[in-house]
């Protein structure tokens, strides 16, 4: 089974959960910017949550399927369709041989992703398939996709044909078919507060001035277009720190939200460094990090800040809904 | 929520009445009282039926409800009208997402596999489809409101 790409769209490239135990060699962790919707694309065709799928950021790719293929959406809407036709998100979907898969209008969030069942058959680089862009390593040739690459994918999991023959059933001599339930990202994700990302302070927030300390959870911030995987530059009014100072570089995660000179806050993401030296104004709660992820250039943000007590909170409700959701998909499985 | 006492005066004057069977809703509440003639001797039965909001419910009398359900749907073969029976419990919600339009409201003209609503289970939202075409007349369940198996959603009416 492969997949053939017409066309690349504006970045498409193999994401996982990242690779992780390299950070002390300065192996960044990339993997996939909003992790929940590559859980939930992988959960749907039955695979393990942690495999590598296509990360589709803001122009989506075209790609031709060379043989029956059985996949799942997630992510942004950015407007998928078989063979012209729209495809619902958050499903479990079969694809006819020779269909193609392409993408539209980018209408909520900026990175969809696309799960196969089996997964895509590429070798992992340091425990992960995941690519990391700028060293050239892990995914599809250490790279992302191009025009004319084929994708092998292997050999979809046992526990996945019953629902896809059902679906190849019900498809026909339609180019595709999708299955008649869905995921509400919503009963994971808090996308009713999307554009208010919750943080907690960072370790030098008490090196800002009291009006900037303010102005943080104040003012709105807008996503500048200088803004990637790395992560994302922000603009408000500039924050000002008490005085200059500088730090010795030190570790920073998925979220940090650190502050150079220029008073312009940048917010760390999936191929962060592995370290920075710039002071930590805040940290965004892991729960929070797929909002981050669909925000798209231009669009604003604010920050609310919540405790360290809390955040592990939400974040273990998150993870308590998604073993909810991969049971009520085994259940879902067993009666198909 | 109706207190111990209100339960026991409903029974009491149910009881005392020619009334056979009382049905009440109200605020996420269902209360159904019945008089079921044994052998000759009535007693009653009473079931509470709740929203997930404020659960809380009489297992026995869940049972009993469940039966009756099924004994309606089996005898709903009413020519003119059908009824959408819940194929699963779950939650019930009339649109995809609340800022949407419902899938249906009462007067929409269905057609046979129309999405009708989604029932909401373990994170999963399944569509529920009609096996039939038709007017919607009637429907019998609210957002939010947790569906037994089994348990009627919506009337159609027959319009052919």
């Amino acid at each position: 089974m492969s997949i053939k790409v017409e066309r690349p769209g504006l970045l498409t490239s193999l994401q996982d959960l990242g690779r992780y135990g390299f950070q002390k060699y300065g192996v960044i962790v990339s993997g996939a910017m909003d992790a929940v919707s590559l859980r939930i694309a992988n959960l749907l065709v039955g695979n393990q949550e942690g495999e590598a799928a296509l990360e589709i950021t803001l122009v989506g790719p075209s790609l031709t399927v060379k043989e029956d293929l059985f996949i799942a959406i997630t992510g942004g809407d950015l407007s998928p369709q078989i063979d012209g036709e729209p495809v619902p998100l958050w499903r479990p979907v079969y694809v006819r041989k020779g269909s193609i898969l392409s993408f539209g209008a980018c209408r909520t969030g900026s990175r969809a992703y696309v799960a196969v069942s089996g997964g895509f058959a590429v070798e992992e680089v340091m425990n992960s398939k995941s690519t990391y862009l700028r060293g050239g390593i892990g995914g599809f040739k250490g790279r992302a996709l191009k025009a004319g690459d084929i994708i092998q994918c292997n050999k979809m999991p046992k526990k996945s044909e019953d629902l896809f023959i059902k679906l190849k059933n019900k498809g026909g001599f339609h180019p595709f078919a999708a299955a008649d339930w869905y995921v509400n990202p919503a009963s994971v994700v808090n996308i009713k507060n999307k554009t208010e990302i919750r943080v907690i302070r960072g370790g030098e927030f008490d090196h800002f001035t009291p009006a900037s300390q303010k102005q943080f959870f104040e003012q709105e911030f807008k996503i500048t277009p200088n803004s990637d995987r790395m992560g994302y530059r922000i603009e408000g009014r500039a924050l000002k720190a008490e005085e200059s100072f500088e730090l010795i570089s030190e570790a920073v995660s998925h979220g940090t939200i650190q502050v150079p000179k220029d008073g312009n806050p940048i917010i760390l993401l999936a191929d962060r460094q592995t370290t920075g030296g710039y002071p930590k104004i805040a940290q965004v709660i892991t729960a929070d990090l797929p909002l981050i992820a669909q925000l798209k250039p231009g669009e604003k943000t604010r920050f609310k800040e919540i405790t360290l007590e809390e955040a592990e909170q939400l974040y273990l409700e998150q993870e308590q809904k998604m073993q909810q959701l991969k049971m009520g998909l085994q259940l879902k499985k067993h009666k198909e | 929520m109706l207190t111990l006492n209100q339960m026991k005066d409903l029974i009491k004057t149910v009881d005392q009445s020619s009334v056979d069977r009382f049905k009440f809703e109200a605020e996420g509440m269902k209360v159904l009282v019945e008089k079921i003639a044994a052998s000759g001797q009535s007693s009653e039965r009473i079931q509470v039926g709740e929203t997930p909001e404020n659960q809380e419910s009489i297992s026995a009398a869940a049972a009993v409800q469940k039966e009756k359900v099924d004994k309606e749907a089996s005898s709903s073969t009413d020519k003119e009208q059908h009824r959408v029976l819940a194929p699963m419990v779950g939650t019930y919600y009339s649109r995809s997402n609340p800022d949407a339009e419902p899938f249906v409201q009462v007067g929409t003209k269905v057609e046979e596999n129309q999405v009708l609503c989604v029932l909401e289970a373990m994170k999963l939202f399944n569509e529920i489809h009609s096996e039939v075409s038709g007017e919607i007349v009637e429907i019998l369940a609210e957002d939010g409101q947790l569906i037994e198996y089994g348990q009627p959603i919506f009337v159609i009416k027959n319009v052919d």
